[in-house]
């Protein structure tokens, strides 16, 4: 049987092949669907797999505290996060497999099993919850997304978006409202809303470097928008994309193991 | 002092030796600690310091061998005890890992933790919890042998074998596994060579509700037991975080205690060790708790235990709070109150701990 390579000659192949990227780019030129720029921001900064060494810290206007960590994820099913700093929690890891979570304390040799219910909560004291760090819901599967409009935010063009919690998803948020670079696909900005739409917290992703081939805020912070003036900072030091990471690595006899 | 000396040589020659594998790992914390004990009736007061280091080391030394240690000094003074004051040195962990693909092999003092619930732990055979002694979570090790195989990623068979301090075998086989979203395990052997034991335990949530629970069944065989009555422990508990960070937490324990023990009271608590099979001092046991950041650098907490047997309960109140990176101070407080139904007449023991602890 003959294929499509068979049947076209050199010179109609370079022609389709012209045709092809100038239908790639004119639908870039059109403003793609409001889903469509989630899971390309989404797919931005989770990659297929990613390891990344990150510091946190919290900032209050009398004290502040810095809290270390390696991550290890594989698209939003699967993370592996170490604490690697402060002394007092230094070895702790969570493990996230699909729905479940478990938390490793070395200093009692145990294993336990976290509810979902603790992703709201406050990781380690910040202004981030537990689900920002494993990603346990999806700005993807978990919400309905519109595109508002294009609007400037500091100095980027950005898409903003509205996000409105699916039926039956297990989000901490009654609202999203967020704002991806037109170029780059970038989470610029993004502020949080409770069930009532009172506005709770505000992300800004600043210092964008490049990493790879992607580009991203290597500096992200947490305001919480009744008290502006604490803070939680979160800080790339070393991100790390794509590279093999099998399912099998999210494992229990891992997650005692990881260095 | 020989340990200090055994301790020391160690840690030097892993660290001459570190350049050929990966570094040893040293870390541990040093916390002082006052504690006022206050006896009704009978007006006693008692007091004491404890100066406290630990030291954790860990050494990975060759690619599937890993060395770890731990070790506990404590220096206390104080009218508690017989003596004024008392230094304590013990290696709580001293074990060697084996791992390999999906087989994990451990020899040595070890923590062996089969628990699953938050307070009592009834398949917790190696290595008792103890909700009161919140200064020493690590627990002592016990001197084991255990054999750890993952069947997948949350899936695993464990083999754990031990002698207790009288040269008692517990040994007993575990397996743990996942499916819709709870954890299941079952486990029997034999246990302080007295028992034959079966139980299992489960962890799961509804809706962000975390049900936990645990149960054993004791058998006394042999000549070494002198009772022979079945004795059950199961724990069934409930915990839930709500999205301001507010823990709540409650637990039931029933434990057909034996009339032997539930005589020695509440007091029973402090005096006789706690095992698996004996989790706490009459049959039914209520407890609840309520923690709550009130800022992110202090935690506190509220709990309750009501022993329904013996008509007594008790209250504890924490206050966790960081002073400085690495520093924290605490203040915890414990209030018992016995009634005549306890064995010891009415009684009420106020114990209030302050301790700072700098972790490294």
């Amino acid at each position: 049987m003959r294929t499509v390579k068979d049947y076209l000659s050199p010179g109609k192949r370079m022609g389709v092949f012209l045709l092809l990227l100038f239908a790639v780019s004119s639908l870039r030129a059109q403003v793609p669907a409001a889903t469509e720029i989630v899971k390309k921001a989404d797919e931005n900064r989770r990659g297929k797999s990613l390891y990344s060494e990150i510091t946190m810290t919290v900032v209050r206007p009398t004290w502040s505290r810095e809290v270390g960590i390696k991550s290890w994820s594989k698209g939003e099913d699967y993370a592996l996060v170490l604490i690697t700093s402060p002394a007092r929690d230094k070895g702790q890891a969570f493990l996230k497999r699909q729905k479940d979570l478990w938390n490793w304390v070395p200093s009692i040799g145990r294993m336990i099993k976290m509810s979902s219910s603790v992703m709201g909560q406050s990781w380690m004291g910040s202004d981030f919850t537990n689900d920002d760090l494993v990603k346990q819901s999806s700005s993807v599967n978990d919400y309905t997304h519109q595109l508002e409009k294009t609007e400037k935010v500091r100095e980027f063009d950005c898409y903003k978006l509205i996000l409105i919690p699916k039926e039956g998803a297990t989000v901490v948020w009654g609202k999203v409202i967020m704002w991806v670079s037109t170029t780059d696909y970038i989470e610029i900005k993004t502020e949080f809303y409770d069930e009532d739409g009172v506005l709770i917290n505000t992300y800004n992703g600043y210092d964008i470097h490049t990493y790879g081939n992607r580009r991203l805020a290597s500096r992200m912070e947490v305001v919480p928008a009744d008290k502006p003036n604490q803070k939680t900072v979160m800080t790339i030091l070393k991100y790390d994309f794509d590279q093999p990471i099998t399912e099998s690595f999210f494992s229990q006899q891992n997650m005692k193991n990881v260095k | 002092m020989k340990r200090v000396v055994i301790f020391l040589c160690l840690t030097g020659a892993a660290f001459a030796l570190s350049a050929q594998k990966s570094r040893p790992g040293l870390s541990g914390y040093v916390s002082d600690m006052a504690s006022v004990i206050a006896q009704y009736p009978g007006n006693r007061w008692m007091w004491e310091n404890l100066l406290h280091n630990r030291l954790n080391f860990g050494w990975q030394f060759a690619e599937n061998w890993r060395l770890d240690a731990g070790m506990r000094n404590r220096y206390i003074v104080g009218n508690l005890g017989e003596k004024d004051s008392e230094l304590h040195v013990t290696f709580d962990r001293f074990y060697l890992t084996f791992e390999k693909d999906q087989w994990n092999l451990q020899l040595g003092r070890q923590r062996v933790n089969w628990g699953q619930t938050l307070v009592w732990n009834p398949n917790d055979l190696f290595n008792t919890y103890s909700f009161f002694d919140f200064d020493y979570v690590e627990r002592p090790g016990s001197d084991a042998f255990r054999a750890t195989y993952y069947h997948s990623p949350t899936a695993s068979t464990e083999l754990a074998a031990s002698l207790n301090a009288s040269h008692r075998v517990t040994a007993a086989l575990l397996h743990h596994w996942n499916r819709n979203n709870f954890d299941y395990q079952v486990m029997g052997g034999l246990y302080a060579e007295s028992d034959i034991v079966v139980g299992g335990a489960w962890s799961g949530d509804f809706s962000g509700l975390n049900f936990r629970g645990e149960f054993s069944f004791f058998q006394p065989v042999g000549r070494q037991s002198a009772d022979t009555a079945l004795v059950i422990a199961a724990s069934v508990g409930m915990d839930y975080v709500f999205s301001n960070s507010l823990m709540l937490q409650a637990e039931v324990l029933y434990n057909n205690v034996s009339s032997a023990f539930s005589s020695a009271g509440l007091m029973g608590l402090y005096a006789a060790p706690l095992s698996a099979k004996y989790l706490s001092v009459c049959d039914w046991n209520l407890f609840g708790q309520a923690s709550y950041p009130l800022t992110p650098r202090l935690n506190t907490s509220l709990s309750a235990i009501y022993f329904a047997g013996i008509q007594s309960y008790y209250t504890g109140l924490s206050l966790d709070y960081s002073v400085i990176e690495n520093l924290d101070l605490s203040f915890i407080a414990q209030y018992f109150a016995a009634t005549e139904k306890a064995g010891l007449g009415n009684m009420q023991i106020l114990l209030a701990f302050a301790r700072l602890k700098y972790s490294f």
